[in-house]
Formats: C-alpha cells, sequence, structure tokens
C-alpha cells in the first residue's frame, strides 16, 4: 500500500510518498518523524518503474564527477523538469533517476537497483541541499561533536580523517557526544549558526534529531605534529562552499549559500588543524576553538 | 584587457573576493583575495569593457587623492597581478 510521511531536519519538513516496505528500509528518518500534510522543501515519491525519459539522447546540463568514491550525477534540462541521474560510483551506471518540477519542490525517484536505501537517501540529501539552501541552512560533508552544550564541526575532504577526529574527541572529553558523522545540517537561527543531526550520517549509523548552537569550525588536514592556526575570512568561506552541498552552478543557489556562509565564518572561529590521529589533537582543537570569541551582529551595539 | 566572465565579486568582512561562479569558470578551482581598492577597480571593468593601465588610473584619479604616478604604477601592478591570477585576458 502507498502511504506518505512526513520527516523534519533542521526545522524544515519533507514528504516522501511510497510502499509500505520501502519505509522498512529507511530506520534512519524514524526519528525524525512528524505529523504534518504538506512539506517546506520537497516531497519526494518513490518508485520501482522505469523513468518515463531517457538521457540517452540528452546533453547534460552538468555533471558531477569530481571524486571517484562519490556517487556520479548528471543534471538534464527538460522544458518543465529536471532529470537527474545518480550512479553509485564515478564510473559505474545510473542507478536512480530523479524527475523533478524546476524549483525541485515536487519529484519523483525511479530506482533501478537493489540498493533501494542509497537511492532514497542520496535523493532526499540532494533534494534537500537544493531547497533547503534558500531557507539559510547547508548540508555540509562533516563530522559533528557537541560538548558542553555546543556543536564543533570538522571539515576535510574525504580520507583526511574527519570520524577519527571525532572520535579523539569522544576519548578526550568522556561528555561529549557524536551528532553526525558525515552530513548534517547548518542553519542560521535568528542569525545564529547552530548545527542539526540529520537522516544522514555516511558509514557511521548516527541518526539524531538534536541541535547545537556552533562554537567553531575545525578544517583537518593530516600532519607529523599538532599544530594549529586562526583562518582568515577568505580561507575560512573557502572551506565552508567547499564542503557545502548544492547546485553551485545556478547563480541564486551561490548567492544564497554565499549569505550563508559569510554569516557563518564571521560569527564563530575556524582554525586550521593540522595534526595526528591522537588525543592531544581533539585537546588542542577544543582550546584553539576557546581561544577565540563567537561574534554575532546582535551582539554589537548600534 | 578584458575580464573574462563568469567571476562575481563578493564582499566579506573587509575584504573582497573574486570568485569562479557558474558554468563558464567551473574549473577555475581558486579565490582572489582583494583589497577595496582592487574591488572598485574590478567592478568598473566587471561589463567587460577593454582597458589598460592609462584607463584604471583614470579610474583611481577620480576616487583616491593620490598622484597620477601612484596611480599608474598601482594600476600596472593591478593588471600585472589580474594576468597572472588568469582573470584578465
Amino acid at each position: 500500500m502507498v502511504t506518505s510521511r512526513y520527516y523534519r531536519v533542521a526545522n524544515l519538513t519533507f514528504g516522501f510518498t511510497a510502499e509500505e516496505q520501502v519505509f522498512d528500509l529507511l530506520p534512519n528518518y524514524a526519528p525524525f518523524e512528524v505529523q504534518a500534510s504538506e512539506a517546506d522543501l520537497f516531497h519526494l515519491t518513490v518508485t520501482n518503474n522505469s523513468c518515463p525519459v531517457d538521457e540517452t539522447d540528452l546533453t547534460a546540463f552538468f555533471t558531477d564527477k569530481s571524486d571517484e568514491d562519490m556517487p556520479r550525477i548528471e543534471l538534464y534540462q527538460l522544458p518543465e523538469q529536471w532529470l537527474l541521474c545518480v550512479s553509485m560510483y564515478r564510473d559505474s551506471e545510473t542507478c536512480c533517476r530523479i524527475l523533478a518540477s524546476h524549483d525541485w519542490t515536487k519529484a519523483t525517484l525511479y530506482i533501478n537497483t537493489p540498493q533501494q536505501r542509497f537511492a532514497v537517501d542520496n535523493a532526499a540529501m540532494l533534494l534537500y541541499a537544493f531547497t533547503a539552501c534558500f531557507k539559510q541552512a547547508l548540508t555540509l560533508h562533516a563530522s559533528v561533536i557537541q560538548y558542553e552544550g555546543n556543536g564543533y564541526f570538522f571539515l576535510g575532504k574525504s580520507g583526511t580523517g574527519k570520524s577519527t577526529h571525532s572520535r579523539q574527541w569522544l576519548s578526550a572529553f568522556p561528555e561529549a557526544e557524536l551528532m553526525n558523522d558525515d552530513n548534517p545540517i547548518l542553519r542560521l537561527v535568528d542569525g545564529r549558526p547552530v548545527i542539526f543531526g540529520s537522516p544522514w550520517s555516511g558509514k557511521t549509523p548516527c541518526y539524531k534529531n538534536m541541535c547545537a548552537p556552533v562554537r567553531g569550525i575545525v578544517q583537518l588536514k593530516q600532519a607529523p605534529e599538532n599544530s594549529f592556526e586562526r583562518l582568515r575570512l577568505p580561507a575560512a568561506y573557502a572551506y565552508m562552499l567547499s564542503s557545502s552541498s548544492g547546485l553551485k552552478i545556478i547563480p541564486k543557489v551561490m548567492d544564497a549559500l554565499y549569505a550563508t556562509i559569510a554569516t557563518v565564518v564571521q560569527s564563530v572561529p575556524t582554525i586550521l588543524l593540522s595534526c595526528l590521529p591522537n588525543e592531544a589533537a581533539a585537546q588542542m582543537s577544543y582550546k584553539a576553538i576557546l581561544t577565540f570569541p563567537t561574534i554575532f551582529l546582535d551582539d554589537v551595539p548600534t | 584587457m578584458k575580464v573574462k566572465q563568469g567571476f562575481k565579486l563578493r564582499p566579506l568582512g573587509d575584504e573582497f573576493m573574486l570568485i569562479g561562479e557558474g558554468l563558464e569558470q567551473i574549473n577555475f578551482n581558486k579565490m582572489i583575495t582583494m583589497n577595496a581598492t582592487a574591488a572598485y577597480l574590478w567592478e568598473k571593468v566587471a561589463d567587460g569593457q577593454d582597458f589598460d593601465a592609462q584607463r584604471l588610473t583614470a579610474y583611481l584619479l577620480d576616487e583616491y587623492e593620490v598622484t597620477e604616478e601612484v596611480a599608474l604604477q598601482d594600476s600596472q601592478t593591478t593588471i600585472d597581478s589580474w594576468l597572472q591570477a588568469g582573470i584578465i585576458e
């Protein structure tokens, strides 16, 4: 039987319509389920039917195949819709297709793979990133720790050690908690950056419906010894932008990402931590961030 | 000289960033930071007009209290650094 369910991530609602058994494959969304009848962001219908549009004779508007370990995404512009083709790796076959309205708010996912959860997660993450960017929200590639009520998140290319650094925090600070290990949402709430857990957390099953005000951002770099420097605003901006998902080729998307990231990097400190995978690196990361203040525009006397 | 298309000048704090955005500069994988003066000059020529050091000098003299000699020197330095960065042609 086909049913609809709604989820709220970073206070933004989206919906899925699918056969009941599809939801059994998606336990990562359960903590975010809400009673609702319409979505703020998008509504995704999931089906195993084949897509009515084939991309064979079309020219891609944009192809993202930057990383061989990451899904390949091809975007085609149709008269009334977008067609998005996703494959699991850079060089593999298309495993699902998404037909969406031009504003991305209504979409259908046509799954052509046994990896149904992969298909739904990817589609939902992409649609979330494409629509939430206009609501002051960023879909980040990061690992996040909550400690003493504050959020700290770690950026870096795949393989740099984001998850490892989070684990070092957990052992250095017994009260610390992992909020998300791969794709948290950062959103401005009353102008201040707040980091939220999400149903997307990479290989670590950590799907927590919780949030914390951001105290600092750590860009990681592997090094033979631990050291840190505070990043200037343009460098902090560049690292945040490259860690944010979204259709960056669309000018109004870039305008939205810029507005959000510019506020974030001017509010909280960003450090570059050159580090070993050890507890001392976590200690340094924490102490370095606390050296620098947060600056919120509403703190400044007018 | 002309600016290459596909760059966007964005303010951040008291600095400016020139970023390759959109399909035209999708492979331009770096960011150029500019001070307020360079950003002012970039905005003046961002429409794609032809320019040289003389033209930039005139723009500088319109806006800043400097001698023509200093303005010309700054203009030439600016053009050299923009050429090196690959943002004009």
